[in-house]
């Protein structure tokens, strides 16, 4: 993969000088079906001479051994820039409008039904359900929460995969439940609430379906979130149907807890204990996880690693630094003065030329285009924009504190540059919009 | 900006829907809001009062194989017959289960509650009781009964006085730092006190979390109840589990208070080292605590005592008998995964009602049909499929012939039924018979000192009993008869003497039924225990060579397998596995299976019965994140994000050219292509304006990252910090494909 990626990279560089030899190149890594790594070529060879077949384990020891992993020196985020909420977008709406999607068999109707029936009949018996396999399950538990669980009791359904989620979220939502809510419901600590809807569904006939998805997702990994379910899980009127994800999932849950069995009965005044008895049941659905992972920072690598709260804020000032879209712009443009939209517009002009000039506007890097500020301040008293450094400092101090533009050390010799951080047809836009106007 | 009002447009109307009138309007389309975390749908039932679950009827699920010589009400009536069994079968478990706690929750009891009682004196301080309790494989029922017996007053332990105790129940979540926890402890016994709240200044009284508040309340509370010293019992549930930081705190604080408040610390543990406290808390700790270890019987010997009493003793007739395949996966999780109690009874839940799913026959377990039910033109399927087994057993040679089965008449077919019935459980009983006997002339064996035919029962956790059974269902016990046979044979007067005895009486206690008929048995009994008098050592080859040639006999007979009885399947699970994906899935396996060869899932099991290997396709195909998978397969343990997003795109720029290519010849992608118009459609996408090579790049850049965020939320993905834009592998699994 390395040598790969590697070649694949300097494709750009020849295709500036020789656009006929990259129509040949191109040509061939159309003609094998796909391009293979030459680990893969290798393996397959090693095949061919060999009985011995590489396990898992092989892999593992191979992949760890002691020294330095070879990776290039390419730098991911400095050479392809981020794409802002609205390109990431308008670019997956039209791969998705062109690709077909994947119909798993087990999600025909005839599969579905008996699937619903054995969740019923299972969950009723005692069990409760996880499920897991490749694909959001999302879809196909909400269907079996409005087909099948609403005729037979209360639903409450927890997006755990969104960020925000809180214990108190679903416990108050249980409580929403009409004859819940004509109990007294005094005191709004989560144990003492979570003890008061167990009871409730311990003494009344009503059942509880609780679909939660992503169990796993950091909101519901928290030891007393867990404890909270648990001893939801074990009260035979409240049925628990979850979904998991992560490879790792199973680890969430001790054996015991996994296991334990729910009473048929609750005598009032008892002891509850805690636990969830999982049945497991592959749900794969082949389905794309853009629900689950809407909240994901699009523009940052690590955006849909679940880390805490920690996390939050780190890509909330990414977003800042880096994702600048055409409307932000417009809107800080919109509020600046007339002498401040000329500034603007005299460095993305400038901007513009230069990676017109450069004529490999992929490469991402916008610092280059970067205008040096000796430069700009000529221009701009040339321009009767700012006639002294102070005016030119203030002009561009809203712009700074707005990320619309950025500065750095130059590249060759000292000085400051400065560049907008836009993309090169974004950067048009706004300025068309801004001759407009 | 057109765009941007687009989106507020519509982000208005999916907020005045969510922010709207109606719940219940649409809840389709509302479970979408993505503003909001949680959403609650109520039941609405028909009639006010209506109870939804009790009266709407209770089905065991289809069969996936549409078998469709179901009875109309089939599954209905399967479900009932599943209950029945289970209930059985159930009861008769938790009261094995109750028997095997019974000493250990005695004692348990005993010693919380004279932990007061008898202290020893001359001690240089007061020390605080703590009952540590292993309890690796009961589950949870074992702590319940120990705490009802604790609450009951009328509890079975004889004490002098009658000593009445308060206990509170603490989870791990419930101390997470010192004060709460102290506070949670304090207010857990307060709030037990049944006489009305007393209203207390708030500036005089402690405060909540200090030690002397429950003292005070302790010496009121005692007064009330009129009770010399009534126990407080704190009972810590999974104890492995609390910080030891806190929980030493703790410790220390009560000691302090000692004895004067009685507090007694329970801690259920559920690993089976019995030094847990020993390793982790300090030795000021320790010498603080008055520690008395209690364990819970554990490990196969538990497992053995169920599957026994449950299915090989001569006092119960389960329903449903287990096969030796589920008896097998049963040993093997059980000592492999996971040796609880708990596990155990759920996988012979799950049995059962499996076994009621699979075959509508199940629904004869107990009774033949209603003849009337029969003869309704909805159940004519099913009786035609039954007359067919039916005569399909007559016919020895396999040749299924028409005539021969619709002549069959209903009651005929049922009497067969009932006949087959009879017949595996008196086989069924027989076989349970029979290893009674075995196992009784072995434990006399053992307790004289031999092997015998080396069960060892006498070793606890030899799990070889377990394999004996196994044996006995498979019919493959024969060299263990014989065996018993020869070591009879060469017995003295008094080991023969103590076979016979047992064995005596064995055959004169069995149930009513088993007993009657064992007519002869207990005439060969009677007459053996009358060939060797009391006290008088007779001569005893001649006897013993006679009595081990009857005994071998009898057991011969008795060990038939039951799956020669006819119709066998209806009661006897036989060499059906267990689903064991159902509690013990591979997750991983199937994780990435789905991402290597997602076009399998599509494939419909019912109609591809007879599966080829399948052909790979190749990579284009595939969705964009097991593209990416693939190529994560390939790498090293760490992965340039560029590299990877560089070899990402190459493939994805090939399966562009593909489906142009398909697109363009309106065929198949895989027909022969001609070289001509290939180069045409280079020539197409080399004439890529800029602008579409532009927008082609971000939507490359846009699939990565989708991909590569499905992957991270997968959990295939380690940030790292240590090289920039570099990311771990987690995985090092290889794709069997290649």
């Amino acid at each position: 993969m390395r040598r790969n990626g590697q070649v694949a990279f300097q494709e750009p560089e020849n295709s500036s000088e020789e656009g006929v030899e990259e129509v040949t190149d191109e040509s061939d890594s159309g003609d094998d079906v796909a391009p293979s790594s030459p680990q893969k070529a290798k393996g397959k060879a090693k095949e061919g001479s060999s009985i011995i077949v590489q396990t898992a384990f092989d892999a593992y020891f191979t992949y760890n051994k002691p020294g330095r992993g070879q990776t290039s020196s390419n730098i991911f985020s400095q050479l392809v820039l981020p794409l802002s909420a609205e390109e990431y977008r308008d670019a997956i709406d039209s791969t998705l409008k062109n690709s077909r999607t994947l119909q798993p068999s087990l999600l025909k109707e005839e599969s579905r039904d008996y699937l619903f029936s054995r969740f019923t009949c299972e969950l009723e018996e005692g069990f409760n359900i996880l499920c897991y396999g490749l694909g959001s399950k999302r879809r196909v538990l909400n269907q079996f929460a409005t087909d099948v669980c609403s005729k037979r009791g209360h639903v409450v359904v927890v997006n755990g995969f969104q960020p925000d989620l809180n214990v108190k979220d679903v416990l108050n939502s249980i409580e929403s439940i009409p004859h819940i809510q004509d109990l007294e419901l005094s005191s709004t600590n989560v144990d003492k609430q979570a003890r008061r809807i167990h009871d409730f569904f311990a003494s009344h006939k009503t059942h509880l379906y609780l679909i939660i998805h992503n169990i796993d997702a950091a909101p519901l990994r928290a030891t007393k979130t867990k404890s909270i379910l648990a001893l939801l899980g074990q009260n035979p009127r409240i049925h628990i149907i979850a979904s998991v994800d992560h490879i790792n999932a199973p680890l969430l849950w001790s054996s015991s807890e996994t296991s334990s069995r729910k009473k048929d009965e609750i005598v009032p005044g008892s002891i509850p204990s805690r636990g969830f008895s999982w049945l497991w049941h592959d749900l794969t659905t082949l389905a794309s996880y853009d629900f689950e992972l809407a909240f994901a920072d699009r523009s940052s690598l690590s955006g849909a690693h679940t880390g805490g709260a920690r996390k939050r804020t780190d890509t909330l000032a990414a977003q800042n630094a880096t994702a600048m879209s055409e409307t932000a712009a417009s809107h800080i443009l919109v509020s600046v003065t007339q002498k401040a939209k000329k500034l603007f517009a005299l460095l993305g002009k400038q901007q513009l030329q230069a990676i017109e000039a450069a004529d490999d506007a992929s490469a991402g890097n916008l610092q280059q285009f970067g205008m040096g500020y000796d430069v700009m301040f000529a221009s701009a008293r040339d321009g009767f924009i700012a006639t002294n450094e102070t005016a030119l400092r203030a002009l561009l101090g809203e712009f700074r504190d707005h990320n619309l533009i950025l500065s750095g050390p130059a590249a060759s010799g000292g000085g400051e540059v400065l560049w907008i951080p836009m993309r090169k047809e974004r950067l048009a836009n706004v300025l068309r919009s801004l001759d407009t106007q | 900006m057109r765009k941007s009002w687009n989106t507020l447009s519509a982000f208005l109307t999916s907020y005045s829907i969510c922010s709207g009138f109606n719940l219940m309007l649409d809840v389709a389309s509302n479970l979408d809001d993505i503003s909001k975390t949680t959403f609650c749908i109520p039941y609405r039932p028909q009639v006010e009062g209506d109870d939804p679950i009790e009266e709407s009827k209770r089905i065991i699920p289809p069969t996936f194989s549409s078998q469709n010589y179901d009875l109309e009400n089939g599954r209905e009536l399967r479900f009932e017959a599943y209950r029945v069994a289970w209930r059985r079968c159930l009861d008769r478990m938790q009261e094995i289960i109750r028997d095997l706690q019974r000493p250990t929750v005695k004692a348990v009891v005993q010693e919380a509650l004279s932990s007061y009682t008898n202290i020893l004196p001359g001690l240089p301080h007061p020390e605080l009781p703590v009952i540590s309790l292993l309890n690796p494989g009961l589950g949870t029922s074992f702590m319940d009964n120990i705490t009802t017996e604790l609450e009951a007053n009328n509890s079975e332990v004889d004490l002098p006085t009658s000593v009445r105790s308060l206990v509170i129940h603490l989870y791990p979540s419930d101390l997470p730092n010192l004060s709460t926890g102290m506070r949670v402890i304090i207010s857990g016994f307060i709030e037990k006190d049944e006489r009305e709240d007393v209203k207390r200044k708030p500036g005089t009284s402690v405060a909540s979390y200090n030690i002397l508040y429950l003292a005070a309340w302790y010496k009121s509370w005692a007064k009330f109840v009129d009770d010399p010293q009534p126990n407080l019992v704190v009972a810590l549930h999974d104890f492995e589990q609390f910080d030891p930081l806190v929980m030493q705190d703790v410790f220390h604080i009560c000691s302090t208070q000692v004895p004067q408040l009685p507090l007694v610390f329970l801690l259920s543990m559920t690993s089976p080292s019995s030094n847990y406290l020993n390793a982790t808390y300090s030795r000021s700790t320790q010498s603080l605590l008055r520690l008395r270890t209690f364990s819970a019987p554990s490990g196969i010997h538990i497992l053995q005592e169920i599957v026994i009493k449950t299915f090989f003793d001569i006092d119960f007739e389960p329903d449903i008998m287990i096969g030796p395949a589920i008896l097998e996966y049963l040993q093997d999780y059980f000592t492999r995964y996971n040796s609880s109690i708990d596990a155990v009874l759920a996988l012979l839940q799950l049995v059962h009602l499996n076994h009621f799913t699979a075959d509508p026959f199940s629904v004869l377990v107990h009774q033949s049909l209603d003849a009337g039910v029969l003869s309704q033109m909805q159940s004519k399927p099913f009786l035609e499929m039954l007359k067919a087994r039916v005569a399909l057993l007559s016919d020895k040679d396999d040749a299924m012939d028409i005539d021969d089965w619709s002549s069959l008449t209903t009651a005929s077919v049922l009497t067969t039924i009932d006949e087959a019935r009879s017949k595996l459980y008196l086989r069924a009983r027989n076989i349970r018979k029979a290893f009674g006997v075995m196992f009784r002339i072995q434990t006399v064996l053992e307790s004289n000192g031999h092997k015998g035919i080396e069960w060892s029962l006498s070793t606890d956790n030899s799990g070889r009993v377990c394999n004996v059974l196994l044996d006995i269902l498979r019919g493959q016990l024969y060299r263990d008869v014989k065996r018993l046979g020869l070591i009879i044979k060469k017995l003295n007067y008094d080991e023969l003497r103590a076979i016979v005895d047992s064995l005596h009486r064995y055959v004169f206690t069995m149930p009513v039924q088993a007993r009657s008929e064992e007519q002869e048995a207990r005439g060969y009994m009677a007459h053996y225990v009358s060939q060797l008098p009391d006290g008088r050592p007779v001569s005893t080859p001649e006897i013993a060579a006679h009595f081990s040639d009857w005994i071998t006999k009898y057991l011969s007979d008795k060990l038939l397998p039951l799956d020669d009885v006819d119709l066998w399947d209806i009661w006897y699970t036989g060499m059906t596995p267990f689903p064991s994906e159902l509690i013990n899935p591979s997750t991983r396996a199937s994780i990435i299976s789905g991402l290597l060869r997602p076009h399998e899932f599509t494939e419909d099991l019912e109609k591809t019965a007879v599966r080829e290997r399948p052909v790979p396709r190749p990579l284009w195909e595939l969705p964009d994140t097991s593209i990416l998978f693939k190529r994560y397969l390939d790498s090293g343990k760490m992965i340039n994000v560029y590299d990877w997003y560089e070899s990402f795109k190459s493939v994805l720029d090939t399966q562009r050219t593909q489906l142009l290519e398909a697109a363009a010849s309106n065929g198949t992608p895989s027909s022969p292509r001609k070289r001509g118009r290939k180069a045409k459609i280079k020539q197409t996408l080399h004439e890529m304006t800029e602008e579409e090579e532009e927008k082609w790049r971000i939507e490359a850049q846009a699939r990565f990252i989708r991909a590569l965020h499905e992957l991270d939320h997968l959990g295939f993905i380690k940030h790292t910090g240590r090289k920039a834009d570099h990311i771990l592998r987690t995985v090092f699994d290889v794709d069997d494909e290649e």
